[in-house]
């Protein structure tokens, strides 16, 4: 299949008062992609939908939907879908009638409708349930039926806002394989924000992190977690320890920080003068650790503090010298055995680390 | 441990130890609203009701029982077409108030942010006269010697015939006396109607009247039908509102049950034909409540 561009977002900014909510982003999202933005909240995720949906209007750029400009389309002439982070199912409605409005209001006939319904309602794991009211369904039954007024029109975009941060954890965990089935079964280009980096990782394809209304980085989720461009990318993608200090030596292929008395080695980047901060992110599954550690270029001492198990890790708290705590994950075979209060070697590879002076 | 329950039942007063028990308690929050309902309206009810079949001679009750004055309310034409004419007029007045309370209503709701309380008091604001004031001010803005007349006339123009004592204006002056009532029963609905909603429906389609048409509308029904008989009740029983406005033409039932009570000296006829009237209220709300599915409004149980 080709690989078409179905929404298009150029130069497309939006100010509410004195609060720049949406910052000239420029963005692309493929047919059949599963593609997230993920940022902290306030970081104006929700207001870039409601442009793509229509519900607003930006002040500049244009919202291109399959090469058409819609910039100034009503919602309801875009052919989208949207689920909520609230469900935002119609009260008064039963399930059947919910799911069957957007057919309804695009005026599909009475025989396409039952049609659609049932075949949604198997979709979705949930045939019968056609005359309850939604105050008559869990929180995830709830989601499931907005899910399926979102696909049952099949919409040229299916928008996702925060769609499982009302759910409990066990039923997220459920529910992110579910629709990530849906979104392979149909093919319709999700778009799906959240601030949970864990649900982004795992479901999307393509990933835009997102900071104060501006685009941070774009790009293939694994090339967005290996290869963050901006200290926010490391510091929100994944789980990483921190190491800021001042650069107080350059070498051929590494800087010398000085963390807390602590000497570092860090990446090489742009820019750095000897005197700068220099921040360290390494990922916490990156470290090694160990009662003597060889072969590793950044090596250091500390106290085991605690060890908190996670289920196939663990992550072991680590106090250095400096009094300065990290974080250490390991897998739960791993050989090494650690009890707390032992002191332990902690060391990383330099290239294992992403260096930044922004 | 057994001495501190003593020592605690000991120090308990009367009243407290009195009020242990649920049926003391219930009764004295119960009690004075029941005391309240049966003072203020079963008993009037309950003598109207017994007075509507006794009979009246020379502006004296005499109770003999007979249901003669049922049978001239609904016999002689004049009754059926004053009730009807009273019905009709009430029927107006709240389609009036709907159509013009509803978008008042749901701009202070939606669009009213930190002032809608402000703009609640002021769509109030007649209320802060008497309902005998603000109708006289109503006739002289309306009347013959009224402003609006005034004005044309002082610009060369024939006054408007059709606002001087009719009907209409009659109706102006129900829709001016009761659209509060309107606005605040709507008002009240909306504030906890999640306007999402209406978002969400756009999205999948909907445009803004069908939105509104199937979102909006519905699941504010209650507070439409609070507002609706609100306003069709006091005008179906009013009687100054015609008096003033209303002219030789405009009088309604109204006016005829408040002439039994004044002029004729009829009161058995007149208790008859509030009873009439009461049935015809009754007769409103059920039907209007039969329209209420409260599952269907988006409440929750059942």
């Amino acid at each position: 299949m080709m690989e078409k561009t179905v929404v298009r977002l150029e130069q497309v900014r939006k100010t509410f008062g004195r609060v720049v909510a949406v910052d000239r982003i420029d963005l692309g999202v493929k047919t059949g992609e599963f593609f997230a933005v993920l940022g902290p909240s306030g970081s104006g995720k929700t207001t870039l939908l409601r442009i793509i949906a229509g519900l607003e209007t930006p002040d500049q750029g244009r919202v291109l939907i399959e090469d058409e400009d819609v910039t100034l389309y009503p919602p309801y002439e875009r052919y989208t879908g949207m689920v909520f982070q609230e469900f935002a199912l119609f009260p008064h409605k039963t399930v059947a009638e919910n799911i069957i409005f957007p057919l309804r209001m695009q005026g599909h006939l009475k025989d396409e409708q039952e049609k659609q319904l049932k075949w949604v309602l198997n979709l979705i794991k949930l045939p019968g349930y056609e005359d309850r009211f939604p105050h008559q369904l869990s929180g995830g039954e709830k989601q499931r039926v907005a899910l399926a007024r979102g696909l049952v029109s099949r919409p040229k975009v299916l928008m996702l806002d925060e769609p499982l941060a009302n759910l409990d954890r066990e039923l997220r965990k459920e529910m992110e394989v579910e629709v990530r089935r849906f979104q392979l079964e149909l093919g319709i280009p999700f778009i799906y924000v959240t601030h949970n980096q864990e649900e982004a990782l795992t479901m999307s394809d393509r990933l835009a992190l997102i900071k104060d209304g501006s685009l941070v980085q774009v790009g293939d989720k694994l090339e967005i977690y290996n290869h963050p461009k901006t200290s926010f990318a490391a510091g929100f993608v994944g789980s990483s320890n921190l190491f800021e200090g001042e650069i107080v030596e350059i070498e051929d292929d590494a800087f010398v920080m000085d963390y807390k008395d602590l000497k570092i080695r860090t990446p090489k980047c742009e820019g750095g003068q000897k005197g700068d901060t220099v921040k360290l992110f390494v990922k916490t599954e990156h470290m090694e650790l160990g009662k003597q550690l060889k072969g590793i270029e950044n090596t250091m001492e500390g106290i085991v503090r605690d060890s908190i198990f996670k289920g196939q890790y663990v992550d072991h708290i680590i106090e250095l010298k400096n009094k300065a705590v990290i974080t250490v994950s390991r897998n739960i075979s791993d050989r090494v055995q650690i009890k707390r209060e032992d002191m332990v070697q902690v060391g990383w590879n330099i290239q294992a680390g992403h260096a930044f002076t922004d | 441990m057994l001495l501190r329950i003593e020592i605690m039942e000991k120090g308990e007063g009367l009243i407290s130890r009195v009020f242990r028990n649920r049926r003391v308690r219930i009764g004295f929050f119960v009690l004075p609203a029941t005391a309240y309902l049966f003072v203020f309206l079963i008993l009037p009810m309950i003598s109207i009701l017994i007075f509507s079949f006794w009979r009246t001679e020379r502006y004296v009750l005499i109770p003999d029982w007979n249901v003669h004055n049922y049978v001239t309310i609904f016999t002689q034409w004049a009754y059926i077409k004053f009730l009807l004419k009273s019905i009709t007029m009430a029927s107006f007045v709240s389609a009036i108030c709907l159509l013009y309370g509803y978008p008042v209503a749901y701009f202070v709701a939606k669009e009213g942010g930190r002032y809608r309380l402000i703009l609640l008091i002021l769509t109030a604001a007649p209320f802060f006269t008497g309902t005998l004031l603000r109708i006289t001010a109503m006739q002289h803005i309306l009347g013959p010697i009224g402003l609006l007349n005034m004005f044309l006339a002082n610009i060369g123009l024939a006054p408007i015939q059709v606002l001087m004592y009719t009907n209409l204006s009659s109706s102006i002056g129900f829709v001016y006396l009761w659209i509060p009532f309107m606005i605040l029963a709507i008002y009240l609905s909306l504030l906890n109607f999640d306007f999402e909603l209406l978002e969400v429906a756009k999205i999948y389609g909907a445009k803004p009247f069908r939105a509104f048409w199937e979102i909006t509308w519905p699941l504010n029904w209650v507070g439409t039908v609070v507002g609706l008989v609100m306003v069709f009740i006091p005008t179906l029983a009013d009687n100054a509102t015609p008096l003033f406005l209303g002219g030789m033409f405009g009088k309604l039932y109204g006016n005829i049950l408040f002439n039994q009570f004044g002029e004729s000296g009829t009161w058995a006829m007149g208790s008859a034909m509030g009873v009439v009237l009461f049935l015809v209220c009754f007769a409103v709300i059920a039907a209007f409540g039969q329209t209420i599915n409260l599952k269907r409004m988006g409440y929750f149980g059942g």
